[in-house]
């Protein structure tokens, strides 16, 4: 991840790029620069790392001053100068966002010399031999063949209006590709996809629900982010196990330089987070903490009790120096904690009380060193869980699901030439299990589990067979052992220059998933996903993605892309309501899909204005088991979001985020039934309800959908710390955006309900830094 | 549920703050609605077929509750032709009852006419030249052990039933249900199993706090049903499944021409009193006596709490009596009758049913748990028709 004005060392998704660069830099400069030849003499050898965070700087130039010879170092900020003469010399170092710093070197002939040398971090300068300092979306743009792919820092989830606080997911469905179905879910539906098809990561390990309050909120705390990319479609070999998108949630460091916080209250939830050096320079450390704070603040000021909680919990530890590579371990806790108690202890009977649990965990370690001068060799263990847990106690209902990954994986990135190869693998297993029954009258209602095992593996070879193009083929082998499945998933892209500033971009491949969600998408909120995963039953779903697009540079701090996609999806893993539970393998019926579209994407990250614009023109369509064609509920039309930040009134930092969504189907109720209750032991229908039915599916549309938001956030200095106030406006306009139609026959004459999405909602904040 | 009130109130402000104008829409699409349930209950005094149209806007329904009890429909089809016809095309006709939209035919009719394994298939014309079709077939009466003899007694407190069955062909699915005998009294456990046993501890909860539905399943002072049926595959999906208000799918419909059921139920029934310790000052035995104009009640009633919080504290009892003439020694004795009431802030209401559906009227007075408690006795309409005195048994 390269944030906008300082240049950390990346984590294992581009690393050969920096390096690349630098190689092809340091080969010019090697025939433009005078050189002297040595007989013998000494070595210097040592590494660049940060001051403040201990962290190995990528690409430092490093000048023995006076000798005229210049080296780059690598990823891991190793460099080594040969041949130098017996002497002491004052060796320059340099890296952009870093103040330069020259330290003396004593070489002896035939010795070597080590050098550890830290940079402190400083305003971005331009040196003669660097460029200007690269954002991650340039330095894609110059190095990679990739489409589609959005970046995203922690800034700009901030500035960012959500729901009482910033939000990560929330910021990410104001991305062009990305539909929002309405307010009350931060669901991603990409391109036409479903919500279950994005692979959701952090640093590195999936996590399967990243919702709270039945999708209201993210599960991401956002101080203890550093950014993210966004992947529409497209993605290459390197990753898998999702049809639709790739998003890819970076952790930051602690800081070496301290131990420094951040404490936040908002309306919704109070955070906390700590991060400093580990004891004697070993590493680094982070914890991040967030709980809504409802429950405790009703039970101050009164004997009631409210019911709900959430908490998050994540934590990072980085250790640099292990066997000459870098060692991080991620943790991850969030949980959504209901508790009602439905009935108090009377006569004879014990209280009776009703808990709902749910939430997501992982544990993950990562390891990534240098191979040589030109590799990169990164390791990931991890587990992830998800799990929720209904009970009516005593004894009477419960209800339990768990879905379980451990996963090994690896990848391997080498530069030879114009060759910038890669391979890795990922060997996971899920346990997914749901379980419902009675215990206090030894009642079993059903179990259900899926155990696969699955294995892939992939190789990609991004090559520059002349300068003006870039071309990228891979493959990914895909096997999951429960569905006895093998498959070969090519992807290919590609990037011409058109000029340094422009560039067109192809991209094709096949991706499958075999982990599916058999939730209702109709249903228009998410308490969260059903996982099932691929058997003799249920299919392995797979996706063809084509993707071209056209992607130009105004400037180095504004960039314009248009892109236009096309997919086709099928064996999507749809419920069967139909099926008769005496019969195995009927349980599941297959769908197919197809998606078109175009994005715009505008953003730009310099000036007094900052922001993005994204528009999407789209169409997506189902078609069921029994060939019924239907638009699903994410079919929008037109999707437009404008966030445009800049500081202003009041001397604060102002957003605006301008929505507009053209109308989303529905499925309208032509009646009410009367479902009448047969008692088997009288004989008789003794009670009813009324129930809907409806008309053809989602062949009518909601009212267009349009908001505007507003936030600001002030800074000031005060006893020593860092203050952010900030107000947030949702929908300041107090527009009506319908959520749901409610239809009532009973009445003569019928009427029309409904619910509509966020009201007017203003809330305000506080942050302070430390 | 101070916790229930809090989310309660926090979900009205939400949705108060998020609710869209009401409007008028047009009349909707009407569709058949047909309810035919089949029933291998010996004890069966008919077999019924409701056929109606769907609400479609032209008539009020004040609430559900009002469509609860025997069916009325609100909108019936008349003159429809109802048959069902066994697979070896012996058929019956449902002719019209006394209640409009409900069809119905007297048991001497089908006497032999319905048999484990046998199918059945219904036909409705419609006077409008519509048709409905339905198809199931009957299960087999479940082998159950464990279930307690007819009218025996069972103590919430001590007893616990161990049920276990086999042979219920159909589905691999089996309903249990535990009912109040009471007609005005709500269901209070009905589920479906592909286990095959259940066991139901006399202090099993109703996980709800409602006015209308007791903490337990198991109700001392009542006499309460327990059914375990075998069920086809229409009736198991017409239990299990519903459409839902936001796509108005997911009910698993097995019927042409119309939405409803046509399923069949082998059902085994049982009655018991329900009994328990008395552990409350209000629990014990009384001995009553109502004079009614020139009749008289005598019994002997015993009396338990079903809940004690909060008020009014529900009570429930178990009546043995005898009713006739005043002047008269002979009287015959009442089947099964239940009494159920409340004593809120010293005085006892307390309604008399027998047979689970005929009031026999409600006893109201200054309630006296040590001693005697006198007080009047009204009848339908709530007239006073006489009084009683209700005396503590030692």
């Amino acid at each position: 991840m390269v944030s906008g004005s300082s240049v950390k060392v990346r984590r294992g998704r581009f690393p050969l790029l920096l390096p690349a660069a630098a190689a092809a830099l340091a080969a010019a400069l090697a025939a433009a620069a005078p050189t002297t030849l040595l007989a013998q003499g000494g070595t210097l050898r040592g590494t660049v790392r940060s001051a403040q965070s201990g962290e190995p700087i990528a690409g430092p130039v490093v000048t023995v001053v006076g000798l005229g010879r210049r080296v780059f170092g690598d990823s891991l900020g190793a460099f080594v100068v040969e041949a130098v003469p017996e002497g002491t010399w004052r060796v320059e170092v340099r890296r952009v966002g870093f103040r330069v710093r020259t330290v003396s070197a004593a070489v002896r002939e035939g010795a070597e010399t080590a050098l550890d040398v830290r940079l402190d971090p400083s305003p971005i300068t331009l040196a003669p031999l660097n460029a200007v300092a690269r954002s991650p979306e340039r330095e894609r743009f110059e190095e990679a063949a990739q489409v589609s792919t959005r970046s995203l820092d922690v800034r700009d989830i901030r500035v960012t209006p959500g729901l009482a606080e910033s939000d990560l997911l929330r910021t990410v469905q104001l991305l062009p590709g990305v539909v929002a179905r309405n307010d009350y879910s931060v669901g991603l539906n990409v391109r036409g996809g479903d919500a279950d098809q994005n692979l959701v990561l952090l640093d590195g390990q999936v996590v399967f629900n990243p919702f709270h309050l039945g999708g209201l909120v993210s599960t991401f705390a956002d101080d203890a982010v550093q950014g993210l990319d966004f992947v529409a479609g497209g993605f290459p070999a390197r990753y898998g196990g999702r049809l639709a998108s790739v998003l890819d949630v970076a952790q930051r460091d602690g800081g070496s330089d301290g131990v420094h916080g951040s404490a936040a209250a908002s309306l919704l939830s109070s955070k906390l987070a700590l991060d400093g050096p580990l004891p004697g320079g070993a590493g680094t450390w982070l914890v991040a903490a967030r709980r809504t704070y409802a429950d405790g603040l009703v039970a101050a000021l009164s004997s009631e009790e409210f019911p709900y909680h959430f908490q998050d919990l994540v934590g990072r530890i980085t250790l640099p120096h292990v066997f000459g590579g870098v060692l991080s371990a991620t943790g991850f806790a969030s949980g959504d904690y209901f508790r009602l108690t439905l009935s108090e202890a009377t006569t004879g009977q014990s209280e009776q009380d009703f808990r709902f649990d749910w939430g997501n965990g992982l544990a993950g370690l990562s390891y990534q060193r240098a191979l040589g001068r030109s590799g990169t060799l990164t390791q990931r263990v991890g587990v992830s869980r998800f799990f929720a847990d209904i009970d009516v106690e005593p004894g009477l209902f419960s209800f339990r699901n768990s879905v379980r990954r451990i996963g090994l994986s690896g990848d391997v990135e080498f530069r030879a030439g114009f060759h910038d190869l890669g391979a890795g693998y990922v060997l996971e297993r899920h346990d997914i299990t749901y379980r419902a029954g009675s215990p206090g009258v030894d009642v079993d209602f059903g179990t259900f589990r899926f155990r696969p095992t699955a294995l892939e593996a992939y190789a990609e070879d991004q090559w520059r067979p002349v300068p003006w193009l870039l071309v990228r083929p891979g493959v990914r082998l895909t096997w999951v052992g429960s569905a006895d499945f093998i498959a070969a998933s090519p992807r290919f892209s590609a990037k011409a220059f058109l000029s340094g500033r422009t560039a067109v971009s192809v991209a094709a491949g096949r991706y499958h998933q075999y982990v599916q969600s058999l939730r209702d998408e109709e249903i228009p909120f998410t308490l969260f996903e059903f996982w099932v995963a691929a058997d003799t039953a249920v299919p392995v779903a797979w996706a063809d993605h084509a993707v071209v697009g056209l992607e130009h540079w105004v400037n180095d701090g504004l960039m314009v892309a248009l892109e236009g996609y096309w997919k086709r999806m099928g064996d999507l893993a749809d419920g069967n309501p139909a099926d008769d539970p005496a019969v195995h393998g009927d349980e599941f019926r297959r769908a197919r899909g197809r998606a078109w579209g175009l994005d715009l994407y505008v953003h730009k990250t310099t000036g007094p204005v900052t922001g993005w614009v994204a528009y999407t023109l789209g169409k997506v369509t189902r078609t069921a088991e029994g060939g019924d064609r239907f638009a699903p509920a994410q079919d929008r039309r037109h999707n437009l979001n404008v966030v445009a930040t800049a500081r202003g009134l009041l001397g604060a930092e102002w957003t605006v985020r301008l929505g507009y969504g053209s109308p989303l189907p529905y499925t309208a109720i032509a009646g009410e039934w009367i479902h009448r209750y047969y008692d088997p032991g009288r004989n008789a229908f003794v009670g009813a309800s009324l129930e809907p039915y409806r008309t053809e599916r989602n062949t009518e549309r909601y009212p267009a959908y349009a908001r505007v938001d507003l936030s600001a956030r002030w800074t000031f200095q005060w006893l020593g710390a860092r203050w952010h106030p900030s107000v947030q406006l949702l929908n300041a306009t107090a527009r009506t955006n319908t959520f749901v139609y409610f239809f009532d026959y009973a009445r003569n004459p019928p009427l029309r309900r409904g619910l509509s999405q966020f009201p007017m909602l203003p809330t305000v904040g506080m942050e302070v830094n430390w | 549920m101070t916790g229930a009130r809090f989310a309660a109130v926090a979900g009205l402000l939400l949705v108060a703050g998020c609710e869209l104008e009401e409007i008028v829409v047009p009349l909707g699409r009407e569709t058949v609605a047909v309810h035919a349930i089949l029933t291998l209950d010996s004890a069966a005094t008919t077999q019924y077929v409701v056929v109606e149209r769907s609400i479609t806007g032209t008539v009020e329904i004040p609430d559900e509750d009002s469509l609860r009890g025997f069916p009325r429909p609100p909108l019936p089809i008349l003159g429809a032709a109802v048959v069902v016809t066994r697979d070896d095309s012996v058929a019956l006709r449902f002719s019209e009852s006394t209640v409009p939209g409900v069809y119905a035919i007297p048991p001497a009719a089908g006497a032999g006419f319905l048999a484990p394994g046998r199918e059945y298939r219904l036909r409705v014309d419609l006077p409008d030249g519509r048709q409905v079709r339905g198809r199931t077939r009957m299960p087999a009466f479940p082998v159950v052990t464990g279930m307690p003899a007819e009218g025996a007694d069972f103590d919430r407190d001590r007893d616990t039933l161990r049920l276990r069955w086999t042979g219920a062909e159909g589905t691999d699915q089996v309903f249990v249900q535990v009912r109040p005998r009471d007609l005005q009294r709500r269901l209070t456990l009905a589920l479906f199993t592909d286990s095959s046993g259940i066991t139901l501890p006399g202090n099993l909860p109703t996980p709800v706090l409602s006015d209308t539905l007791p903490p337990s399943v198991w109700v001392a002072g009542t006499y309460q049903s327990l059914t375990v049926a075998a069920m086809d595959t229409n009736f198991f999906d017409y239990v299990r499944t519903a459409n839902d208000p936001f796509t108005g799918g997911g009910y698993l419909n097995h019927l042409e021409g119309a939405i409803g059921v046509f399923g069949a139920v082998a059902p085994v029934n049982r009655t018991v009193a329900v009994r328990g310790v008395v552990d409350h000052p209000h629990e014990g035995r009384y001995e009553l006596r109502a004079l009614l104009g020139a009749d008289s009640l005598v019994g002997e009633v015993e009396l338990f709490v079903t809940r004690e919080r909060p008020e009014p504290v529900l009570v429930s009892g178990l009546v043995t009596a005898w009713y006739g003439p005043a002047t008269s020694s002979a009287r015959p004795s009442l089947n099964q009758v239940e009494a159920s009431g409340l004593v809120r802030e010293g005085r006892l209401g307390l309604r008399l049913v027998e047979g689970g559906a005929e009031e026999r009227g409600v006893l109201e007075g200054a309630f006296n748990a040590a001693g005697a408690t006198y007080g009047t006795v009204r009848g339908a309409g709530g007239a006073v028709v006489g009084s009683f005195v209700l005396t503590r048994l030692p």
